[in-house]
């Protein structure tokens, strides 16, 4: 019984993979308002990973799409900018996902937060140069706006796709 | 119990209060002037004064493959082509004095708008 609660699990974690990656493939080539600023749609799928699966399996779904989606979409070099903005996005909210575990939303807009300060860190390290935090407001704005909206939709999401997922035994439970 | 649930509210726009602070003080730090700097891998290549700028001129900075060409207008900066995967540097378009920096992420290269440091002081107040 156990190896097949197992192998569910990782068919499941590897659809989600599936998903995240298709979404951000779609989403590269949809043109920006601003440049440099993205939806982030993929992490609907990162967050509710995180909210209905666990820590652990979030940071799976998270790094198989970063390290995927930068070789589909041919943008290598922009690699570290993802993996520190996930890295750091992840490890926040899974710090404040026992505080407003109701709120997914607000979860999500203090992660699309950090997500951006991540990015801007490594830009730093990169480029050499501190100039790059002055791009830091529009980033935050457009982050929070952002947050609020994938939140949203992990939001309503979640006890849509609750009956799928009591069936397979993830490293934890949040919700229950 | 109620002290707790109004902390799960307070205590993320706290954090998100908190950004917002630091986010001003780096752009009121890092930005302002009419100097545009470029800078590719830390090392600064160019000082443009654009209030000086008379007649508009474009040249390339190469980088082994790498290529931005910049282009130099009175008052404006931009990146007018590069061969970059994104492109980002080309979409933000002409910006001047006390502007975010132009930023081409793959290149390594940043454009960003300086005080002149020849001048000691920026604005002298009327009152």
């Amino acid at each position: 019984m156990k190896g097949a609660g197992q192998t569910k699990r990782l068919v499941v974690l590897a659809m989600l993979s599936g998903i995240a990656l298709v979404i951000f493939v779609i989403e590269a080539q949809i043109p920006s308002i601003y440049p440099g600023v993205k939806l982030g749609l993929a992490n609907i799928v990162t967050l509710f990973t995180l909210y209905r699966c666990g820590r652990r399996e979030a940071l799976a779904v998270l790094l198989v799409r970063v390290m995927l989606g930068a070789i589909v979409t041919g943008m290598l070099q922009t690699l570290p900018f993802s993996l520190a903005g996930g890295l750091l996005c992840i490890g926040v909210c899974s710090l404040l996902r026992p505080v407003v575990m109701k709120n997914v939303w607000l979860c999500s807009m203090v992660g699309a937060v950090f997500h951006n300060i991540g990015q801007l860190l490594a830009a730093c390290v990169v480029a050499k140069s501190f100039a790059v935090l002055a791009l830091f407001p529009v980033l935050l704005v457009s982050g929070l706006a952002t947050g609020l909206f994938t939140g949203l939709c992990t939001w309503f999401l979640l006890p849509r796709l609750d009956k799928i997922f009591s069936k397979i035994p993830f490293s934890e439970h949040p919700l229950k | 119990m109620r002290i707790n649930a109004r902390i799960r509210i307070i205590l993320p726009i706290c954090l998100i209060a908190a950004v917002c602070v630091g986010a001003f003080f780096a752009r009121a730090y890092y930005s302002g002037g009419s100097v545009a700097c470029i800078t590719q891998d830390g090392v600064v290549l160019r000082r443009i004064d654009l209030d000086t700028v008379e007649t508009p001129y474009s040249f390339t900075i190469t980088d082994g493959a790498w290529e931005n060409t910049v282009e130099v207008k009175p008052g404006a900066i931009r990146v007018s082509d590069a061969n970059c995967p994104d492109q980002i540097c080309v979409s933000n378009d002409w910006r001047g004095k006390g502007a975010s920096p132009i930023v081409c992420l793959p290149h390594r290269l940043v454009i960003s708008f300086e005080h002149d440091p020849d001048a000691a002081i920026d604005v002298v107040s009327g009152a």
